[in-house]
């Protein structure tokens, strides 16, 4: 069962939502507008790997949404599938439009509060580390960057997955499985440049 | 060792960093000065999409209103008693009427061959092409010539291409032709109303008489019809004679 689908209580009020911003009422859209960002703004800096191009591309899309409200078919797709497939589309719009612009370094300066009472070199090296995955995930192609942020991100099922990227759920399957080997060689190609070495050791786990 | 799995610290490491990622990633939020810019976004597009809509609707109404306006203006035109002579309806009195009336032909003047019909005084009956070109020609002509219909006000008279089978007002004058310069002088046309026709054989002295026969200007003519010249026979081949076959000359053998 898609779990998207399975949140059917709060769909009517997605699209109850979305016909009274569409209709005018600026309040409705507010309440859509918090209930969705953060999803958006994080499919869309994922996909981008950058803030300010996520900020823009969230503009774009509620107002997508506002504007173009009558696209939306709640018989095809849930509001969120289809929240995600405009983010989608609009985030691989912007990548192919300014490839070879696309910051990194600025999600770690990205203006949140650091806790001082957490050590300082923890928090060095998660940041390293987070960006170390966040660059391997923007190497990768769009295809399947997108399927692993959707289900390894945001916990899409494979079926939600599908339906955002126009794609059936075996193809979802092979392409996820071969994004996380892509993802896998380029994190350790990440390791090899930074001179990462350790020693073996055996973990006892289940076979 | 069965059931054991080596792990290697890359993995252990991938796995930490793969934490750190999605710690971070979960923790990302949008700016709060980003709602209060979208919402900006959302009434200035509501805006435009109502702008966009009225004029949508307006312009709708436009043309709405212009074929409805068109179609009155048609169906005002064709339903007016004084309509077009191509458009009117023959009612039952008017069938009447030119069954009572007959058709009184009347011979063309000398020279013209189209038969001259009265027809009732009233709006002026279109041209041929002949007359329109003769009218558009003659100044008097033109400027006597009613460029609109009286009849129905704005409506014009009917177009010169009309083609029609009565003269207006003047008796049709058929094509003449027209003397121009040449070196050559124009022959004289024939006569059609000639009682005697000619012989289907031509003679030399009608050929000559009839047309100048000079194809080109050229010092030597290509082709001259009284000069008597005839193309030679093609030779004769006949298959039951057998002919030596001439012989291909081979070529020289190079030299060795």
């Amino acid at each position: 069962m898609s779990t998207l689908f399975a949140t059917g209580g709060a769909e009517p009020g997605d699209v109850a939502l979305l016909g009274d911003a569409t209709r005018g009422d600026l309040d409705a859209f507010a309440t859509l507008y918090r209930r969705h960002q953060q999803r958006v703004f994080r499919f869309a800096r994922a996909m981008t790997g950058s803030n300010d191009a996520a900020e823009d591309i969230t503009q774009e899309v509620f107002v997508v949404l506002l504007t173009d409200a009558g696209r939306f078919d709640p018989a095809r797709a849930a509001f969120t599938t289809y929240v995600y497939g405009i983010v989608r589309n609009m985030s691989r719009h912007r990548v192919r439009r300014e490839r070879p612009a696309v910051p990194v370094d600025d999600l770690m300066r990205d203006g949140r509060d650091i806790d001082v009472d957490e050590d300082p070199s923890r928090l060095v090296e998660g940041a390293e580390l987070a960006g170390a995955v966040r660059r391997a995930l923007l190497a990768l192609p769009s295809r399947y960057r997108e399927l692993i942020v959707l289900c390894d991100l945001h916990d899409l099922s494979y079926e939600d997955a599908a339906a955002v990227v126009g794609a059936s759920v075996p193809a979802v399957r092979s392409r996820l499985h071969k994004g996380r080997q892509l993802l896998r060689l380029r994190l350790a190609r990440v390791r090899d440049a930074h001179q990462i070495s350790g020693e073996y050791r055996q973990v006892r786990c289940p076979a | 060792m069965p059931g054991v799995t080596p792990i290697r610290p890359d993995d252990v490491r991938s796995a930490r960093a793969w934490a750190a990622f999605v710690a971070d990633d979960a923790a990302a939020t949008a700016p709060p000065s980003l709602e209060a810019r979208i919402m900006r976004a959302a009434q200035t597009a509501l805006a435009q999409q109502r702008v966009e809509a009225e004029r949508k609707r307006r312009q709708w109404f436009t043309g709405l209103s212009a074929i409805a306006a068109g179609l009155l203006a048609a169906a005002t035109w064709s339903l007016a008693p004084s309509g077009s002579t191509h458009s009117r309806v023959k009612t039952p009195a008017d069938a009447a009427r030119a069954a009572t009336i007959p058709e009184s032909p009347v011979t063309a003047p000398a020279g013209s061959s189209a038969q001259v019909i009265d027809e009732p005084a009233g709006r002026p009956v279109p041209m041929m092409n002949i007359e329109a070109g003769r009218v558009m020609a003659t100044p008097p002509l033109l400027a006597s010539r009613p460029l609109f219909d009286h009849a129905d006000g704005a409506g014009p008279v009917g177009a010169p291409g009309d083609l029609r089978a009565k003269s207006y007002g003047a008796p049709l004058v058929g094509p003449i032709a027209i003397a121009v310069k040449h070196d050559v002088p124009m022959a004289a046309p024939a006569d059609h109303t000639s009682p005697t026709p000619l012989p289907l054989t031509a003679t030399p002295g009608v050929l000559a008489g009839t047309a100048p026969e000079v194809w080109s200007s050229r010092a030597k003519p290509v082709f001259d019809a009284e000069g008597g010249e005839i193309a030679p026979p093609a030779p004769i081949i006949r298959l039951d004679t057998t002919a030596p076959a001439t012989t291909r000359e081979d070529p020289p053998a190079p030299p060795k």
